[in-house]
């Protein structure tokens, strides 16, 4: 198949990965696979993590870009969901340190405002803002752990994902989900 | 034996880890035995149902695009459908530059020399590509330069537009032509070279900066230094170097960078070691493979998990450190360099097939560690003491402007309660610290970070608590008082608390004891230690000594009862598990929204906790 008739259309609607697949290399399928099972997961943790939505999306291309040259070089992960977790959550904490992630937060926090959601929308609104406001304030790691665990992630996946001992990572979301309680508790989102 | 703090830890491990039975039936039994940790039990499980129903969000189009652009064509770059649009149109015009050229072929074979450069200088080598000789010409022996050569081991920039990179050194079929073109402001790192072949000048490039793209979405391989007219495509450049040299500034650069920067200078790095590994790539970046020949690449390198990255080493052998020096979790020192001598033996023995250019790269750009030392030993909790006059708290753990200096400057022997670090930033080890003796509005107190060392010299600047701390045996209400009151409150903390000899000992004082109650409004379950606690102010010869009973502890009198001279014989104890989940110094209270409960920690663990109390006679 030429470059030509595999070369995206940008002038319609983007077809399905796998529309795209069919006929290449088991390395293309591999990734094309990966980024349909795992993109949607992907895209919430990362938007969890640093609250812009573009943001979330470079992040997400780029864990799968690195996927590509990873298994382009003849390394294919084991545990491929666990890989790309690890790989987003390092480029989240790296990219979202300090300033840059606090002045697109600050950006993020100005245009939420300006539309007022429907009634029904605001409790849920309200109550995820409150829950992202009380992840922003862990360390990017325990923040990492957190949400990791809510997407089905076991502990021991969790630890090898950050590079952290058992030990250490039981400690850490143990601490984490305190703190986020407390939180809670003080925004009336938990008792 | 308090178990409440210990209940809690179990019910959080047990939603990711499985626990063993007797841990299961342990938690059960104790989740049915104290309603405060069921509740927070719950509240985790709560919190996990409300993470699970955060938006679902999906990759944009763009994005859903990009990745099968990479995917199909094996190349990670991040070129925007516009950018393929621009190249389609550039090769569409490089076919029409062709045909008027083919005239001027067909009336002189000697080809590529019949284009004039300065029709379009900016291509590049690629130009010649298209012209390209037979494919059995043999990639001619390198000769030595014309002109002054570049130097091997030097850095370039790309001065001119959408330069190829070669395989070889040569125009020729074998030559593959690599994606994507390189463009103006794009670093190289000259490996090797010069080659001469096909009247241009070859040198072997490692990419180390792209102005539009990651150095590592570049190719490496071998570029033309110049056009046949001499027009350079390259000039000598300097490369970005990291100053001071972090661990973290290291692992961000190419391999190539690190070489270029540091060639094999000796370097002091630190680093805080979370994990050590060595099997697999995932999710860092993957050094030399096994196969290579030089015992760089077969040492069993090391990937150093830290706080957000990996970072990997190797262990000299011929040095006296050994691989579980370096396997200690921890702050720690490393001393070694890049660009050993040996890795330049990468490949060069072995049964498997011969090493990559990449593999040399990542040999040679891969940190050998030949000293290890370990970094001040304080952990969260820990007391320590400025043994500097002058000591800066920042608000941020860097040098910059974001990170406020606070005052006062604070003298030597100045009491610190480390709460949060290291943190690795501005070539200093950092430490966040609550300062016992600086008060804050609100009922709080200076919190910020301190860096633990001087950065040239290695002069330390905080140290170990260096207080004298009376026998635990012999402790008595007056010394108890005269180690808690202000303004350093911590002197209890620091001789008995967690870390010390004698921590999880219970420490007995005798004296009479007043019941304080709580303010109703300030009565918590959550906050049995903190300002809403029931209060015991234990005297003994004039001098007090304010504590918290237990919630556990059924004392033989009420909040309300009237002092009266029985002598009690009272077992304590500072850093109470418990102190992790105080809240007493509620933002409603303190006025604050941005209140820090790490300053409420520490008041809660310099408290002097009651456990049991005996009347003495």
């Amino acid at each position: 198949m030429g470059d030509q008739a595999i070369l995206p259309n940008t002038s319609e609607p983007p077809l399905g990965p796998l529309e795209r697949a069919r006929g290449v290399s088991p390395e293309a399928t591999f990734v094309l696979e990966a980024f349909e099972e795992h993109q949607q997961k992907l895209t919430s943790f990362a938007y969890a993590m640093t609250r812009d939505p573009d943001a979330a999306d470079d992040l997400v291309q780029e864990s799968f870009l690195r996927l590509v040259k990873e298994i382009n070089n003849g390394r294919p992960p084991d545990n491929v969901a666990a890989w790309l977790f690890r790989v987003c959550s390092n480029l989240a904490t790296s990219r979202g340190r300090r300033l840059t992630v606090a002045q697109r937060f600050l950006r993020v926090q100005r245009k939420g405002n300006d539309e007022p959601p429907a009634d029904i929308e605001i409790l849920r609104r309200e109550e995820n803002a409150a829950l992202l406001d009380g992840l922003a304030r862990l360390a990017p790691e325990a923040r990492a752990a957190l949400l990791m665990a809510a997407q089905g992630f076991s502990g021991r996946e969790i630890a090898d994902a950050l590079g952290r001992s058992e030990v250490a990572t039981r400690t850490m979301m143990f601490r984490a989900r305190e703190k986020l309680r407390i939180y809670l508790v003080r925004e009336g989102v938990q008792r | 034996m308090i178990h409440e703090h210990e209940a809690t830890q179990y019910a959080s491990a047990a939603m990711d880890f499985p626990l063993a039975d007797h841990e299961e039936r342990w938690l059960q039994a104790e989740l049915a035995d104290c309603p405060v940790c069921a509740e927070r039990a719950s509240a985790y499980h709560e919190q996990l149902r409300l993470l699970r129903r955060l938006p679902v969000m999906s990759a944009s189009d763009a994005t859903r695009v990009r990745i099968t652009q990479a995917a199909l064509s094996g190349r990670a770059d991040t070129r925007s459908p516009m950018l393929l649009v621009l190249a389609a149109a550039l090769l569409v015009g490089l076919l029409l530059a062709l045909t008027v050229a083919a005239g001027a072929f067909l009336r002189d074979d000697n080809q590529l020399t019949l284009l004039d450069p300065t029709l379009s200088p900016s291509i590049g080598p690629s130009v010649d590509s298209i012209a390209s000789p037979p494919a059995s010409t043999p990639i001619p022996p390198p000769v030595i330069s014309r002109g002054e050569p570049i130097p091997v081991d030097s850095v370039v920039e790309v001065v001119a537009s959408d330069l190829r990179v070669r395989s070889l050194p040569a125009v020729s079929a074998e030559s593959n032509k690599l994606e994507p073109f390189l463009q103006p402001g794009d670093r190289l790192f000259v490996m090797s070279g010069p080659v001469v072949a096909d009247d241009y000048d070859w040198y072997q490039v490692v990419p180390i900066a792209g102005t539009s793209r990651l150095a590592e979405e570049l190719p490496s391989g071998w570029i033309a230094s110049a056009d046949h007219d001499g027009t350079p495509w390259v000039a000598a450049a300097e490369p970005e170097c990291p100053d001071p040299v972090d661990i973290e500034a290291l692992q961000m650069q190419p391999l190539a960078a690190r070489i270029a920067c540091f060639a094999d200078e000796p370097l002091w790095i630190s680093a805080i070691v979370q994990g050590v590994f060595t099997d697999g790539c995932a999710g860092g970046p993957c050094g030399p493979r096994p196969w290579t020949g030089a015992w760089i690449a077969r040492s069993d390198s090391k990937r150093l998990g830290a706080l957000n990255y990996t970072f990997e080493v190797a262990v000299d052998p011929a040095s006296a450190v050994v691989a579980a020096d370096i396997g200690t979790e921890g702050l720690t020192v490393l001393h070694g360099s890049f660009d050993r001598p040996d890795a330049l033996g990468c490949g060069t023995d072995g049964p498997h097939p011969a090493p990559t250019f990449a593999d040399l790269v990542a040999c040679r750009g891969l940190f050998v560690v030949d000293d290890v030392r370990a970094g001040p030993p304080f952990g969260r909790g820990s007391i320590v003491t400025s043994v500097t006059d002058g000591l800066r708290v920042r608000s941020e753990p860097y040098v910059g402007d974001g990170s406020t200096m606070y005052t006062p400057l604070l003298g030597g022997g100045t009491t610190l309660a480390i709460v949060d670090g290291p943190v690795l930033a501005s070539g200093y080890t950092w430490f966040q610290v609550v300062v016992p003796s600086v008060p804050r509005a609100n009922n709080g107190l200076l919190i910020g970070w301190v860096a633990a060392a001087d950065n040239d010299t290695g002069q330390p600047w905080i140290g170990p608590a260096d207080r004298a701390c009376p026998n635990p045996d012999e402790l008595t209400v007056a010394l108890l008082s005269e180690l808690t009151k202000p303004p350093e409150i911590a002197g209890g903390l620091a001789c008995y608390g967690a870390g010390t000899d004698v921590d999880g000992t219970a420490l007995t004082i005798r004296g009479r004891m007043t019941p304080v109650c709580a303010e109703a409004d300030q009565v918590d379950d959550r906050d049995w230690i903190g300002l809403g606690a029931m209060k015991l102010i234990i005297e003994a010869d004039g001098a007090t000594v304010e504590a918290v009973p237990h919630p556990r502890l059924a004392l033989p009198f009420g909040c309300n009862s009237p002092p009266d001279e029985t002598m009690y014989e009272v077992d304590g104890h500072f850093d109470d598990p418990g102190a992790s989940l105080c809240v007493s110094d509620r933002p409603e209270r303190a006025g604050s929204r941005s209140f820090d409960y790490r300053i409420s920690e520490f008041r809660c663990r310099s408290t002097f906790v009651v456990s049991a109390v005996n009347a003495s006679g």
